[in-house]
């Protein structure tokens, strides 16, 4: 107990005061000087007591506590006497403690004065490593952040400072992500970037759908966050870059990242997940929003066309796959590049196997026919028949005259109108008058006139207008601008000769021209002179012949009466070079013509070869037997020796009757009479016909029929095509047409035929074509038809790429044909075989491009997209959207009457273009226009501009089937809504549809895969927040 | 109140607050507000918040609260404060030269203080056991009693009754151990020197060569040994609890200073967002 | 070192400053001084001679006493509150209401606040000194001179319930006049010397009542030197305070007053009844009632030297009030002191309890032999179960069980009787029990407490050591409150890991006034705390001597310049200046004030962060448990 009670006398001494700065030193042995350190630290303790004076005597003052009075007492100086050796204080603990925290302070504050006296743009300010992104060498403090200074922050209190800065320093990131996000002014600091007008309209609508659908209840959290305390700025929510964007967070660091409740905490419509509460796809039938641009029926061409058709010629295109099933959509339907869309293979690929066929058969285009105007009052030659002024030859009227024509309202046809009240004459003699302008300009200056002429009307841009005339050539018009100057391929012929005359001119030199057709058409045509003045010898002699040329650039050659020595020797040249060119035209066909290269634009359109041979070899060969004989004759003309006109004569007449036997033979036998031998000669040649017409006219026209009768065995089809093509022209025409025209006819059927057998290269494809037509014949001769069908095949898809020249095309091909196969070439040259009948429209539009034909021009396609009917649609099209109501109805009328699209589909329009390109009338605009290109190009384009959603089929169909989204609608009426709608207003409105697939419903379809584990549903998946423009 | 409940109530609310701003945290992420300005904000008032404990410390005659209530406040919300700062930095380990001082510093004051907490729950008792208390500012006084007491004992012996047994068990081991001062982790047993447990076997292992009143002086010996070894227990543990405080609060200072400049420069370069 | 004396101070001494300087407007002249000597105290003045030459008779007149008037209705002193003066009535007359008042809660005396808050955020200005206990040269602390102010009986509205003064029944006030006898009519001297609060309340009666109020000091050198006087206020207890305390006692409480029984035919000396021939029970019960005091009156000498041998003999030192196994024969009434309760256990006596102020021992006991069946012999009268020892000085009333019997059982209340055999059975159970393990697991703790004297603190500082971290707050708080000085030593003995801590308990019986010269250690008239007045110590350390508990440290104070103050003293007698260095330098007893001006209380228990720190009222050890089991 003692024990424990001593332990706790330490508070003998005075309170312990742990306040204290300082101990004394001596504390450690416990006796501490009663006065302690000073202050500062100072040792004040002397003594241990301080003495104090008392009048002159220094008294001890020591504490009792201390030992009371001490024996020595202070000294006489007033020192105390128990001195005590000076000590060092020691610090208390608190106090280092303190002197720590402030050199801690120090420390610190001098740390920051580095920091901040350091050059700012360096790291030591940085709040945290940058994203490799921005951290590039030129990029320093100032690209990012807005100028401050110390004295900003005053301001700090203000809450508005905080978000301008922050807004300040978002300007800066435009400076280089301008070009993304666009301009601050007008969208960056936007929602989406959109401009403040759509957010303004985003908003409402917002609002409105918020109001309507009480159904979209947010989570909690999430309309708490919504409430919470966006930083954006006025009414629009203006955001500053950063409020998403976080940087100093590492090289590393995402700075794009966006959950799906932060995209939904400005939207009013706050919802689940995707497959909770995502506004759904159906209101907008997603994603079906109009009727498709082109005209394709799925279900039908599954159905009707594909089922059972083996012959569906879509590579590795399997047609019996039943509609709904999705293995062949990609044999048409390819995805672009960044693989979100998908667009069509084209045309040629996909179309083009049967379409092709069909734009083949399809009806040519006749553009401008001479309207016939009566004949009186009009001087110089007019037609006295024709079409009448076809629609599109309005477009080439002066303004004026076609206003006036627009005032009496005549309508589509302006020909075969009565002149009889005067105001409907004027008309008729302003036009007449316009179009023999018109020729006189054309004549000058070519086919660009016309173009001009459109032009200048309005109708169409300068190229357009080019477009529109596009291959057309001079002579193809020429006659449609000079009215009564023949001027076809038909004339392309032996021309009429005085062959009386020859032949006693000649006799006495013993020569002689050989048989001449006595019915050989005309004058020599200026192309025959073309021809001929090929051969520079040919040319002098033809200038002899110059006081029978005639207006139309040809010579009168029928009458030779006043011709003389040379003039005979002339024609008797001419004669034999023309049986020449005919001969060597046989051989050698369109090569032949090739030389004629300088005649290019000339007379002979070489765009046109196949059909020029086709008519020249018919024309050539109306009479095979002559053929033969100019052959045979030729070959003896070249070895010098004339043939004998008597000889011949004789044999053909053996069983003939006695009375010209009698006649022939007092002169016949010395010398025959040339005309008369030639004659009979002739007669007899054509026995059996030639009796039986004494009438040549009429005899010609028998003669037809006859040479049907011949064939008719053979090939009913051609004169099938014959009657049915001329029918209406025989009809019309009747005597005013001139035999030759008709014999040019003749010629045409067997010169093809002639030329089909014995010219493989060009004429191959065209062989082959008709192999589809007439087996027999592709059978008889199988080995050209394979080669021709590769030529045709190639040359159709060369064609097919609707290169602007198609002729180009053409020759280009036909050369690779040639050096391809040569030695076919040869050993396929048949034997000859001379078949006359009367070339199909078929033919013509195989051939395609320009023609003329009794009075009218016509156009046929070269194929898909063909340049000239496409520049006639265009036209048409945007005269329909003009002001001006004259261009619209000549638009109306050319689309109805030309291109013939009453229907809504065009079937007469050559290649139909109108049956699968739509025309849209824009519904608030009330502009037409045609669809050339499927949707994609348009979607792809509204995808670059505003929208935020992304979808990439590429990548959806690696997973799923496109059927699984795309849902066939069976027995749809898809089909209703593009042909035979009643209305055009109905017709051209794509708002009007019934696709051929179900509305994409996000719950089935997207949600059964976008959900949380599977695919995911994150926002970001389908939406990005920027938008592209 | 007991304080079983009082840590009970502290810990709950601890909680629920956590929940709360972590709760809060999450929204305002979603809802795009500034989290790390009202972090940072949050963070650094609470952080003077809670230096001002030793502000208040200095002016007890104003009735603010009591020490104590201000005791349990800066343990939890001191807590609290780690909580707010990994939200702050946003779970990353901050690359700034600036930020990531200010993290070391917040680090090393958020562990003295959780340190020193632990230590001053634990050690008092600890002292308790060990022996009577002793004012930190008598420990040298009392240290230099017991050694010249041992000193003179030995002498004593040594004179009276002469025999060098204890005089050489005192050069031996026992002067270290009187004379050594303790290192701070004595209270740990974190020493090579000997303990007064092995120092009173040695001593009772020479008893065999004692006289009776050597013996005498023996048991005074160990009985010295024993206050020694309290005197160091008591005074390694004090220096101990005084010895945190010299991380705490120095470390504190500059952490608000730091904080502060981290504070203006993120909304001088950063504003709002 | 000092040079020529210039900052010496006049050392303060006894009588420095009059009684009467303390209030304002009570002046004390030797004129007054001999008027009085010749009027109200002629009995006293007789006595004169008996007085010691440096201590006179009109000295202490002169200076421990002053004349105060009262207007009719001001309070004099009221029940309930600490004063360290007794009155003696000049003219005039004044009313003692029987009726029971409210007892002021601590500190808070009507019309008396202090505004501690002011004086808090005063204290944030002051910077505090750099050198420990500076003091200005001649500082008088304005807080002192509120002495004594006097307040209105409006300012009890309970009281006002039982009408104005003036009608009072007579039955419920006690008139005191000044008396003819030589030695004049006192009040107030019990409270005044036993350190105790006062009993009753006092009013004057009529306007112009003129008191003489005398300091405990005067009135302890009076007694000692005037045997009439002494004798005068021992007879004085009996007849007016004994019945006041038994009003106030447990089981007594609720006797009637009503003047029911016959005043016995021998009318002690004592009685004090003017002629009455009723008398109540109360007053009935008084007559019988004897009263005892034990231990000396300044105990604490005696402790410090019993402390140092410890435990057992100083218990063995404590007079027996009543032994353990005694046939109960009286009810014991704790008048004043505290009395140890202890229990026989093995070869030492196990202290179970401590009784204080009012509480009561042996009404079980009486209670359980009350109710004996006097035919039944086999059942025998209980005896007591445990020991009474006073600590320190202590006074009790001792009942003798047949008036408890006779007047206290029959008036018990259902409740208490409940009570009683309650704890009858549990004693019984415990007797059945080998007598051994006392009940209370307390029992060391309640040791230690008694052993320190602790029990006498009302604001004892404990420090649980298992939290206390020795980080000092607390003694910075105490010292930055205090001008930079501590004013307690984070010491102390300790038990069970609870430091009894070296800082003043403020006791019950605050042993360290006693024989304070100039009376510089008092009882705060606001908060009843004892405070030093430090104008007037004069460091004469007996307080300091006075304190069982070493909790009054003597500091010797320096001047601004950190040095100490030294003191001159002239003597008259030789006429020359002598320095005593017993004395020197100046030393001021200094202790902890509780704060008292402070809005927060005890700074230290305030700025404790680990609530180690607590002060406790140790005479409810409830109180103390509570805080230990937390």
């Amino acid at each position: 107990m003692a024990e424990r009670e001593k332990r706790y006398r330490y508070h003998d001494r005075d309170y312990n005061r742990p306040t204290k700065k300082w101990a004394c030193g001596h504390s450690v042995d416990g006796k501490e000087c009663p006065l302690g350190p000073g202050e500062r630290g100072t040792c004040r303790g002397t003594g241990e007591c301080l003495p104090v004076k008392k009048g002159d005597r220094w008294y001890c003052t020591r504490p009792v506590s201390m030992g009371g009075e001490c024996e020595s007492g202070p000294g006489s100086d007033g020192a105390c006497g128990c001195k005590l050796s000076a000590c060092q204080p020691v610090r208390s603990l608190r106090d280092v403690r303190r002197l720590v925290g402030i050199g801690a302070a120090v420390l610190t504050v001098g740390f920051l004065l580095i920091v901040l006296g350091d050059d700012p743009y360096d790291a030591s300010i940085n709040a945290g490593t940058l994203t490799t992104a921005h951290s590039g060498g030129s990029l320093d403090c100032a690209s990012c952040h807005a100028e401050t200074s110390p004295a900003d922050l005053v301001k700090v209190v203000d809450p508005h400072f905080l978000s301008e800065r922050s807004f300040a320093n978002s300007e800066l990131c435009l400076n280089c992500h301008g070009d993304e996000i666009g301009d601050w002014v007008t969208s960056a600091r936007f929602a989406h970037g959109w401009t403040e007008k759509v957010v303004a309209e985003k908003i409402s609508v917002a609002k409105e759908i918020s109001e309507r659908d009480e159904a979209l209840r947010p989570e909690l959290a999430l309309w708490i966050a919504a409430k919470g305390p966006l930083p954006t700025k006025g009414a629009l929510g203006e955001l500053a870059c950063a409020t998403c964007h976080q940087e100093h967070h590492g090289s590393d660091y995402i700075m794009t990242e966006l959950t799906n409740q932060q995209c939904q905490v400005c939207h009013q419509n706050q919802f689940h997940g995707f497959s909770e509460g995502h506004p759904s796809f159906q209101d907008s039938g997603y994603p079906y929003s109009r009727r498709t641009r082109i005209f394709f029926d799925h279900e039908e061409h599954y159905q009707k066309h594909f089922e059972g058709s083996s012959d569906v010629v879509i590579e590795g295109f399997d047609p019996k796959q039943p509609f709904a099933s999705g293995e062949s959509c990609t044999h048409c339907h390819v995805s672009d590049e960044k693989g979100e869309f998908m667009k069509l293979k084209g045309y040629e690929v996909t179309c083009a196997g049967c379409h092709d066929q069909e734009a083949a058969e399809a009806d040519r285009l006749t553009l401008f026919t001479i309207p016939a105007l009566g004949q009186e009052g009009f001087d110089g030659q007019w037609p006295l028949a024709g079409y009448g002024l076809g629609p599109a030859g309005r477009l080439l009227l002066e303004p004026n005259t076609g206003a006036a024509l627009f005032e009496i309202g005549v309508d589509e046809d302006f020909g075969a109108v009565a002149l009889d009240s005067a105001e409907v004459r004027n008309v008729a003699e302003l036009v007449a008058a316009d179009l023999q302008q018109l020729s006189h300009e054309y004549w000058s200056n070519g086919a660009a006139v016309l173009a001009e002429r459109i032009e200048q009307n309005g109708y169409a841009s300068a190229e357009i207008s080019t477009e529109l005339f596009g291959g057309l050539s001079v002579d193809t018009v020429r006659n449609f601008l000079f009215p009564g100057i023949q001027w076809d391929l038909g004339d392309f012929s032996f021309p009429s000769l005085d062959l009386e005359t020859m032949d006693e001119k000649l006799a006495s030199k013993s020569r002689s021209i050989g048989a001449w057709p006595t019915q050989a058409g005309g004058a020599l045509s200026p192309l025959m002179v073309h021809l001929l003045s090929h051969r520079p010898e040919i040319v002098s002699e033809i200038v002899m012949l110059a006081p029978f040329a005639n207006e139309s650039g040809g010579f009168e050659l029928s009458n030779l009466g006043e011709a003389d020595q040379d003039q005979i020797a002339a024609v008797e040249k001419i004669a034999w070079a023309i049986r020449e060119l005919f001969f060597e035209m046989r051989q050698s066909g369109a090569p032949f013509l090739e030389q004629f290269e300088s005649l290019r634009g000339g007379i002979i359109d070489l765009e046109k070869t196949e059909a020029v041979l086709s008519r020249v070899f018919y024309a050539a060969s109306n009479d095979a037997v002559f053929l033969e004989e100019v052959e045979e004759q030729l070959s003896k003309f070249r070895s010098g020796s004339y043939p004998e006109a008597l000889q011949k004569a004789d044999s053909p007449v053996s069983n003939d009757q006695s009375a010209a036997g009698k006649a022939d033979d007092d002169f016949g036998a010395s010398e025959p009479e040339p005309a008369a031998g030639g004659d009979d000669d002739f007669g007899a040649g054509d026995d059996d016909f030639g009796a039986s017409e004494p009438e040549p006219a009429a005899g010609g026209d028998d003669d037809f029929g006859a040479g049907d009768d011949d064939f008719g065995a053979s090939e009913p089809e051609p004169a099938a095509d014959g009657d049915d093509d001329f029918g209406a022209g025989d009809d019309d025409f009747g005597a005013s047409e001139p035999e030759p025209a008709a014999g040019g006819d003749d010629d045409f059927g067997a010169g093809d035929d002639d030329f089909g057998a014995s010219e493989p290269e060009p004429a191959a494809g065209g062989d082959d074509d008709f192999g589809a037509g007439d087996d027999d014949f592709g059978a008889s001769e199988p080995e050209p038809a394979a080669g021709g069908d590769d030529d045709f095949g190639a040359g159709d898809d060369d064609f097919g790429a609707s290169e602007p020249e198609p002729a180009a095309g053409g020759d280009d091909d036909f050369g690779a044909s040639d050096s391809g196969t040569p030695e076919k070439v040869e050993d396929s040259v048949p034997k000859k075989t001379f078949r006359s009948f009367e070339p199909s429209l078929y033919d013509w539009n195989k051939t395609g491009g320009w023609h003329y034909e009794q009075q009218a021009i016509h156009y046929s396609t070269r194929g898909h997209a063909d340049p000239v009917i496409r520049a006639w649609i265009e036209t048409s099209v945007s005269a329909l959207n003009s002001s001006d109501a004259i261009h619209r109805k000549n638009g109306r009328l050319i689309l109805n009457y030309v291109l013939d699209w009453k229907k809504g589909v065009s079937t007469a329009a050559s290649g139909k273009c109108l049956k699968c390109h739509s025309i849209d009338r824009d519904s608030t605009s009330g502009v037409y226009q045609v669809n050339w290109h499927e949707a994609y190009g348009d979607l792809a384009e509204a995808n670059e501009s505003s929208d935020l959603t992304r979808f990439s089929h590429i990548k959806h169909s690696i997973a799923v089937d496109c059927i699984n989204c795309h849902v066939p609608k069976e027995g749809g009426d898809y089909a209703d809504f593009f042909p035979a709608r009643n209305s055009r207003r109905e017709l051209t409105n794509p708002a009007l549809f019934s696709p051929n697939f179900l509305p994409i419903n996000e719950k089935e379809t997207c949600a059964s895969c976008h959900q949380e584990g599977l695919s995911g549903e994150n926002c970001l998946q389908c939406h990005e927040y920027h938008s592209r423009n | 109140m007991k304080f079983k409940r009082r840590r009970l109530i502290g810990l709950l609310v601890l909680g629920v607050l956590s929940l709360l701003t972590w709760v809060v945290w999450t929204v305002c992420r979603t809802g795009m507000a500034p989290t790390t300005l009202y972090s940072g904000a949050a963070l650094l008032s609470l952080v003077i918040f809670l230096a001002l404990f030793n502000a208040r410390k200095k002016i007890p005659f104003l009735p603010l609260f009591r020490a104590s209530t201000w005791m349990q406040w800066h343990i939890y919300l001191g807590f609290f404060s780690v909580l707010l700062f990994l939200l702050h930095v946003d779970f990353r380990i901050p690359s700034g030269l600036l930020e990531i001082v200010l993290a070391i510093v917040f680090v090393i004051v958020a562990v003295s203080g959780v340190f020193g907490l632990m230590l001053s729950r634990s050690l008092p008792r600890r002292m308790n056991q060990a022996g009577d208390p002793v004012p930190y500012e008598q420990i040298p006084r009392i240290r230099k009693e017991i050694r010249d007491s041992v000193k003179d004992l030995i002498v004593h012996s040594e004179e009276t009754c002469d025999s060098s047994t204890l005089s050489e068990f005192y050069r031996e081991h026992l002067r270290e151990f009187i004379e050594a001062r303790p290192s701070v982790f004595h209270s740990f047993g974190m020493e090579k020197k000997r303990t007064s447990y092995q120092l009173t076997n040695e001593l009772e292992a020479r008893m065999r060569y004692l006289s009776e009143s050597e013996i005498e002086v023996a048991s005074e010996l160990e009985s010295w040994i024993g206050k020694k070894e309290n005197i160091d227990f008591q005074e390694a543990s004090q220096r101990l609890l005084k010895g945190w405080l010299f991380l705490h609060i120095p470390f504190s200072v500059s952490l608000i200073l730091l904080g502060v400049a981290h504070g203006i420069f993120a909304l001088l370069f950063g504003g709002n967002a | 070192m000092a040079e020529e004396n210039s900052d010496a101070l006049n050392r303060p001494k006894r009588w420095r400053v009059p009684y009467s300087e303390e209030v304002i407007g009570a002046v004390m002249d030797y004129a007054v001084v001999r008027d009085m000597l010749r009027g109200p105290l002629r009995g006293l003045a007789a006595d004169r001679k008996r007085f010691p030459g440096d201590l006179p008779l009109s000295g202490i007149l002169r200076h421990d006493t002053r004349v105060r008037t009262y207007k009719k209705g001001e309070v004099v002193i009221r029940q309930g509150d600490y004063g360290d003066s007794a009155f003696l009535i000049l003219t005039g007359k004044v009313n003692v209401p029987l009726a029971r008042l409210p007892t002021p809660s601590r500190g808070s005396r009507i019309g008396q606040k202090v505004n501690k808050f002011a004086n808090s955020i005063a204290k944030l200005f002051r910077s505090g000194a750099p050198y420990p206990e500076m003091r200005a040269k001649d500082r008088r602390p304005e807080a002192e001179r509120s002495h004594g102010q006097i307040i209105h009986l409006q300012d009890f509205p309970e009281f006002l319930l039982e009408g104005s003064i003036t009608q009072f029944n007579p039955e419920f006030v006690h008139e005191l006049t000044p008396s003819n006898d030589q030695m004049g009519e006192v009040f107030g001297e019990i409270a005044a010397l036993s350190r105790t609060a006062r009993t009753a309340t006092v009013l004057a009666a009529v306007d112009e009542t003129q008191l003489l109020e005398i300091r405990w000091q005067g009135l302890r050198d009076i007694r000692k030197f005037s045997p009439k006087w002494k004798e005068m206020i021992d007879d004085r207890y009996r007849s007016s305070s004994l019945p006041a305390h038994l009003r106030y006692a447990q089981y007594t409480s609720n006797l009637s007053r009503e003047r029911t029984r016959p005043a016995p035919e021998d009318s002690s000396a004592d009685d004090t009844d003017k002629g009455q021939e009723m008398i109540s029970d109360l007053s009935h019960l008084a007559r019988h009632t004897r009263f005892r005091s034990y231990g000396e009156f300044t105990w604490q000498s005696t402790f410090k030297e019993m402390a140092e041998s410890g435990g057992k003999d100083l218990q063995e030192s404590e007079p027996v009030i009543v032994k353990q196994g005694s046939i109960a024969s009286e009810l014991i009434l704790v008048r004043s002191g505290f009395v140890r309760v202890t229990k026989r256990y093995n070869h030492g006596e196990k202290t179970v309890a401590y009784l204080g102020k009012g509480q009561s021992y042996g009404m079980e006991e009486l209670y359980h032999n009350a109710r004996l069946d006097p035919d039944k012999h086999d059942e025998k009268a209980l005896e007591y179960a445990h020991s009474l020892r006073a600590i320190g000085h202590v006074d009790i009333l001792a009942i003798p069980g047949p008036m408890v019997e006779a007047n206290v059982i029959p008036q018990l209340k259902p409740a208490e009787e409940a009570e009683l055999k309650a704890e009858l059975a549990r004693m019984e159970k415990e007797r059945s029990r080998s007598s051994g393990s006392a009940s209370s697991g307390n029992s060391n703790m309640l040791e230690f407490l008694v052993e320190q004297r602790a029990i006498n603190g009302t604001a004892a500082m404990l420090i649980n050591l298992d939290r206390c971290t020795s980080c000092d707050d607390c003694v910075r708080a105490c010292s930055a409150t205090h001008d930079n000085n501590p004013r307690f030593i984070r010491f102390g003995p300790q038990q069970e890991g609870i430091q009894l801590t070296h800082a003043c308990m403020h006791c019950v019986d605050p042993v360290c006034m006693i024989g304070c010269p100039t009376g510089a250690i008092h009882r705060d008239a606001v908060g009843n705390q004892v405070v030093i007045n430090e104008y007037t110590c004069i460091g004469c350390a007996t307080c300091a001597d006075n304190c069982a508990y070493d909790n009054i440290q003597m500091v010797a104070v320096r001047d601004k310049g950190g040095d100490f103050m030294p003191g001159s003293e002239r003597d008259e007698d030789r006429g020359m200046v002598r320095i005593n260095p017993e004395e020197d330098p100046i030393r001021k007893a200094t202790k902890c004030d509780l704060c008292e001006n402070l809005p927060t209380g005890p700074a230290c228990a305030n700025a404790c962060p680990h609530d180690a720190l607590v002060r406790v009222d140790l005479t409810k050890s409830e109180e103390l448990f509570d805080w230990m089991s937390r």
